[in-house]
């Protein structure tokens, strides 16, 4: 076999494999990418054209190496889905930069943030001036969501939200983050006629400190 | 019942084509040791080897010629076998010592024939490996 038939048929096998794992990797866009799950995508990718035109392997060693990096993406997809706190270790969470209109320097150095990014980023959202900005939290994605402060006639503040119930599991560091505790938290639930904390997917404290809770139930009321 | 059925169908399909696509590619791309095997008279490589080295031992220089001969045709109706399930060096090597091998049975070295003949015995183990 010519070696040009070769690699059209090794490129063949490549595209289908990687067409397949695609597609079981599932729909994420390439902005949703963490910088983990961009590095993956790099990985298969160059485990892919090996696959094709490295003659001097054999392609049983590449496409294992293809399908092993796929799969593993897949598990810790599949594990991140089922515990939160493997989700936050494989694509971090999201930091808060500017709290009530102050840059907090300590969760920049940590996560090596520089002003002149955070200056570029609300740029880019059209914010010239720092004084605009209550919240501005930077996403696991490296992408900065910005809270512009609002004209309250009383004075009010609003806070970032914060999710205190997700799957049915109390998240009690959050809760106690948002100043709230668990007896609050039932007594609200009770009140929005929620009977179990399992029937919750998710709960969260809205900017103005009101609770929004989803069920499992999504048959229209 | 009917659209059910459909649905069921190609979520079924959804997963077992890919997963049965996957496993061929796997067989496939491993079969390079089965491949290799004899398929008739034509592609005997070990049975090639095996004579080629009973005639240098009895230094029968003639009949050493005709079965590298053989032993060249087998091995190039494998190569097209195992293309996909080696590596293009190996086969390279290969090919590379049974040229050697043909230097010194012309040269009537029996030391070196037999040196190149059992490279390529181990040559032809470790293909498609």
């Amino acid at each position: 076999m010519s070696p040009t038939a070769l690699v059209f048929l090794r490129g063949v096998i490549s595209f289908v494999t990687l067409l397949i794992l695609a597609r079981a990797l599932g729909k994420q866009q390439l902005s949703q990418l963490s910088f983990f799950e961009y590095i993956t995508g790099i990985t298969i990718g160059s485990l892919a054209a090996s696959l094709t035109v490295d003659l001097n392997s054999r392609a049983w060693l590449p496409w294992v190496g293809l399908v092993t990096w796929a799969g593993l993406t897949l598990a810790t997809q599949l594990l991140a889905l089922r515990s939160r706190n493997v989700a936050s270790f494989l694509a971090g969470e999201p930091v808060v930069i500017i709290h009530h209109g102050r840059i907090l320097e300590d969760n920049m150095r940590r996560n090596r943030y520089r002003f002149e990014e955070l200056f570029m980023q609300l740029r880019m959202q059209g914010i010239f001036d720092l004084s605009e900005v209550e919240f501005a939290v930077l996403e696991t994605t490296g992408q900065l969501s910005v809270m512009r402060r609002s004209a309250d006639p009383f004075g009010h503040r609003p806070n970032l939200p914060v999710t205190v119930v997700q799957e049915g599991k109390i998240l009690h560091d959050k809760l106690a983050e948002s100043g709230r505790d668990e007896d609050w938290l039932q007594e609200s639930l009770r009140r929005k006629g929620v009977r179990a904390l399992s029937d919750i997917t998710v709960a969260v404290i809205e900017p103005k400190g009101d609770l929004y809770v989803d069920t499992y139930d999504d048959r229209p009321s | 019942m009917w659209i059910r059925m459909m649905t069921a169908l190609r979520r079924w399909l959804g997963w077992v084509l890919p997963a049965a696509v996957l496993l061929i590619f796997a067989v496939t791309l491993n079969a390079g040791t089965y491949l290799k095997r004899p398929m008739g008279r034509h592609d005997d490589v070990p049975g090639a080897l095996s004579h080629l080295e009973q005639a240098i031992m009895s230094e029968r220089w003639t009949e050493s010629g005709a079965a590298h001969a053989t032993l060249s045709s087998a091995i190039a109706a494998v190569r097209r076998r195992i293309a996909l399930a080696s590596e293009r060096s190996e086969l390279q090597r290969f090919e590379e010592t049974l040229g050697m091998l043909d230097g010194s049975l012309k040269a009537r070295d029996k030391a070196s024939a037999l040196q190149h003949l059992a490279l390529l015995k181990l040559l032809y183990k470790e293909l498609g490996h």
